[in-house]
């Protein structure tokens, strides 16, 4: 990748002060904005968000051949309003008034060149900000495809900015485009000309003066034109709560009053003057949209937005990503489990002698943060197929099939696309609805977006379904019964949603439902590099949790596991076991014998497995009068009517901050209490192996549900809750949300035990 | 059908039938929901064709694919050519 290659030594030498400037990358909504930006950056260098709004912050650099360059990426929009306050945010980092951010050097308009006419307005609201432009034409290869042509100096000469025609998919026009940023940064850029009829300008103009002599503000003009333009806008109303400004909405009133007087009515006026402009930049150097190249798109979409076929479409795509999860990854666990994890279990037995230290790697470390890095196939496969789908267009046309039934719910298609992506991680879901207008319909999405099956809870379901489900397939292998289990779960959080949101549209945010509107980009061929680093973006957050929360509370609950108690016996126990192998190994070598007279073994007089024996009831002891096992038994009482036992019952409840959390307690719970084999290392085996105290096994198919239905339903996200604050500005509503899914989890998976218990009685 | 002739008539967006053309002569409504619909290229003279007809309908404009639910307090006339 170019952006990656150093730049050589004599370069920068060469380069000035002014070699470092911040550029900001704006464009609609699919117009191939993050194709470009990765195309240039790569993966971004830090994603965050404005403090105060919900509004992304996604920052990258890369290197030319005189310096680094900062690149700012803002949310893709139609226009460059300040509606509401995340809007507002991009035009405060445009004009350099968002404090956290760099001045803005250089202004990079990025348009689709499919349909030039309709991403320039966009364009003249940035020509007003008095910024080095310049202008990407990107998806210049489609355009060319379709047989059209943009005269592109003549275009440069007309809008009196540079233009660059990319194709970022291809990473065609990359370095062109790099050059030019650079260049235009050191150019000195004229004042662009108002195209407006002088009327609104001196309403401006009197406006700012009012504004300056009434209150000492002093707005740049663009930022008046839009008090005026917008109404009811974000900007005017947050003006209008200082003292001195109080009069400013009756003064707007009676601007926009004025100038519909003389003819020229807001908002009308703005949209009719931009697209009249652009149509006479654009006359006579740009071919027009032939409507026949759409047609492969379109006949895709006679399936895909059918309102049976597109329904149908969509389940079979969902269904087809949970069987290729299960089938496609397991070769990956098993390598994992079986030879990685059991490989440092005993490296580390060579290392250390039995006691703490011992105990505290690998009960504590490798039993609990490896039980879950085990999982980072299914959840990489996840984010792959998540990646394809957004990139290739055809999460839009999820969202026009969802419309209808949205709408019986009071929501709207807006609200599918975040909780699609919830199916990924709630957060980034939750932090999606901002692009839902209406505030009724973005809290109730906000509030049922937790439901969503994420990707914390894979690892759970694979677990145990992968331990407990037979492994049937049908169709010669295509169809297996784990992946349609898996699938179901997914489904369970879906299906609960549905009367959540209709009891909470009804009782708590009673409206009509809000009208929808939203563009169906044309379909493409996903970009490796965008998928890619989608994947690796999640990858990087898996493993960072499971490095600090999960390895934290891993240590944490083996200490709870560990203490107090005297492991001297159980070390000598360990100590004898060891030599025992060992001598066995020896014999063994020696007369080649197999792992059957291994078994045999007299030692002090007892065979091996009568001491391993030993060794696991005294590890049992040991944990049940440790601090997790009584306080465990403590709570035994309260998850014994869901089929738990005391052991669950501990990894569910340290759970709570993080849901992935259950599965480095459990393996830690069961390696400490030696219920983990020799042989096969791991938690499956040792939670197949689990015994209730008189004997019958702790998981059925019936607890291995119960358990799964709880997760699928519980509200075990610390990270979740807190956005949820953040974006409600609120501890009403993350509360709210606690208490409701926690209750609805525990009802849920007494119901899923108790009936399947039934169930399995009455088929016995 | 007979065709007796072409004329115009205004109609409501969601009257259209699939394949028909129409331009948009007045979008009445909200203000700030009117702009962000004109923003998004649904504005006064704009020429659309309806893909496919339902709620939510499926509009080609501009060589680009809208999907359009509009509320009740949301309105959009046309005018199409029709057989008259």
């Amino acid at each position: 990748m170019d952006s990656t290659i150093p730049a050589s030594s004599i370069e920068r030498q060469v380069s000035s002060p002014a070699a470092k400037f911040t550029v900001a990358l704006v464009g609609n909504p699919n117009t191939g904005k993050s194709t470009f930006f990765s195309a240039l950056c790569g993966v971004p260098a830090r994603i965050g968000n404005y403090p105060g709004v919900t509004v992304e912050k996604k920052i990258g650099k890369y290197r030319d051949s005189q310096g680094t360059v900062t690149v700012v990426d803002l949310p893709g929009t139609y226009s460059l309003s300040a509606r509401t306050p995340d809007e507002m945010v991009s035009v405060d980092v445009l004009l350099g008034r968002q404090a956290d951010v760099a001045h803005v050097d250089v202004i990079v308009a990025i348009v689709d060149a499919t349909n030039l006419e309709r991403n320039l307005y966009l364009f003249t609201q940035l020509r007003q900000l008095n910024r080095p432009i310049v202008l990407v034409l990107n998806m210049w290869d489609r355009m060319q495809a379709e047989g059209r042509t943009i005269e592109v100096d003549e275009l440069s000469r007309r809008l009196g900015v540079r233009v660059v025609a990319v194709s970022a998919s291809r990473s065609q026009g990359i370095d062109e485009a790099k050059k030019m940023i650079r260049q235009v940064a050191g150019e000195p850029h004229a004042t662009a000309a108002s195209l407006f009829p002088p009327i609104l300008e001196g309403e401006v103009n009197e406006l700012s003066q009012w504004l300056r002599e009434t209150a000492d503000i002093e707005l740049q003009p663009f930022l008046v034109e839009r008090l005026i333009f917008d109404i009811g806008g974000a900007h005017a109303s947050e003006l209008a709560r200082r003292p001195k400004l109080s009069e400013l909405p009756a003064r707007l009133a009676q601007i926009r009053e004025r100038l519909a007087v003389a003819g020229q009515k807001v908002p009308a006026l703005e949209t009719r003057e931009r697209y009249k402009w652009i149509r006479s930049q654009l006359a006579g150097i740009a071919s027009v949209p032939d409507e026949q190249s759409r047609s492969l798109s379109d006949r895709i979409d006679q399936v895909l937005t059918h309102r049976v076929w597109g329904f149908l479409m969509f389940g079979l795509i969902m269904f087809a990503i949970f069987q290729a999860i299960t089938s496609g990854t397991v070769w990956a666990m098993d390598w994992i489990t079986g030879s990685l994890q059991s490989w440092l279990v005993s490296g580390v037995e060579s290392l250390l002698a039995p006691g703490t230290l011992r105990s505290l790697v690998n009960d504590g470390i490798i039993a609990g943060v490896g039980s879950v890095i085990v999982f980072l196939p299914q959840i990489l496969m996840l984010f792959f197929f998540i990646g394809l789908l957004e990139d290739c267009g055809y999460m839009a046309r999820a969202a026009f099939v969802m419309d209808k039934l949205m709408t019986k719910l009071g929501l709207s298609g807006k609200s599918f696309l975040p909780l699609m992506s919830s199916f990924a991680c709630a957060v980034p879901g939750i932090m999606a609805t901002r692009v839902i207008e209406d505030r009724r319909d973005r809290m109730v999405t906000i509030l049922i977006a937790p439901l969503m099956s994420c990707s914390a809870r894979l690892p759970v379901y694979v677990l145990l379904v992968t331990a407990f489900v037979p492994q049937v397939s049908w169709l010669g292998g295509w169809i297996g019964l784990q992946g349609s289990v898996l699938f179901a779960m997914h489904l369970v959080g879906l299906a609960v949603a549905v009367p959540v949101a209709w009891l909470l549209k009804k009782f708590f945010f009673p409206g009509d439902v809000p009208p929808f509107v939203m563009e169906l980009p044309s379909y493409k061929v996903p970009s490796p590099r965008v998928v890619f680093y989608r994947v690796w973006e999640r990858a990087e957050a898996f493993l960072t949790r499971a490095g600090t929360l999960i390895f934290c509370t891993a240590v944490l609950v083996w200490a709870a596991g560990y203490f107090p108690g005297d492991h001297r016996p159980l070390n000598e126990l360990t100590r004898k076991i060891e030599q025992a192998q060992a001598q066995a190994a020896e014999s063994a070598e020696a007369d080649a014998s197999t792992e059957k007279s291994l078994d045999g073994l007299p030692l002090d007089g007892l065979p091996l497995e009568v001491l391993t024996a030993q060794r696991r009831q005294l590890s049992g002891q040991l944990i049940e009068q440790s601090l997790l096992g009584r306080s465990g038994k403590l709570i035994e009482p309260v998850v014994k009517p869901l089929g738990w036992d005391w052991k669950i019952g501990v990894g569910v409840i340290a759970s709570f901050p993080a849901r992935e959390v259950i599965i480095a307690t459990l393996g830690t719970i069961y390696s400490l209490g030696g219920d983990v084999g020799e042989e096969d290392e791991g938690l499956r085996a040792a939670i197949v192996r689990s015994r209730w105290p008189d004997g019958r096994p702790v998981y059925t198919l019936p607890v291995a549900l119960s358990i799964m239905v709880f997760f699928a339903l519980c509200a075990q996200c610390a990270a979740t809750l807190m956005v949820i604050k953040r974006e409600t500005n609120s501890w009403r509503w993350p509360v709210f949300t606690f208490f409701y899914m926690t209750a609805l989890a525990y009802v849920a998976a007494l119901l899923t035990y108790q009936v399947g218990t039934l169930i399995l009685g009455a088929m016995a | 059908m007979i065709a007796r002739g072409i004329a115009e008539e205004i109609l409501p967006l969601d009257l259209l039938q699939a394949g028909e053309e129409a331009s948009i002569v007045e979008l009445i409504g909200n203000e700030s929901q009117v702009h962000r619909l004109a923003e998004m290229g649904l504005r006064v003279g704009a020429n659309i064709r309806m893909v496919r007809p339902g709620t939510p309908c499926l509009l080609a404009l501009d060589g680009k694919r809208l999907s359009i639910r509009l509320a009740q307090d949301l309105e959009v006339l046309v005018a199409a050519a029709v057989p008259a």
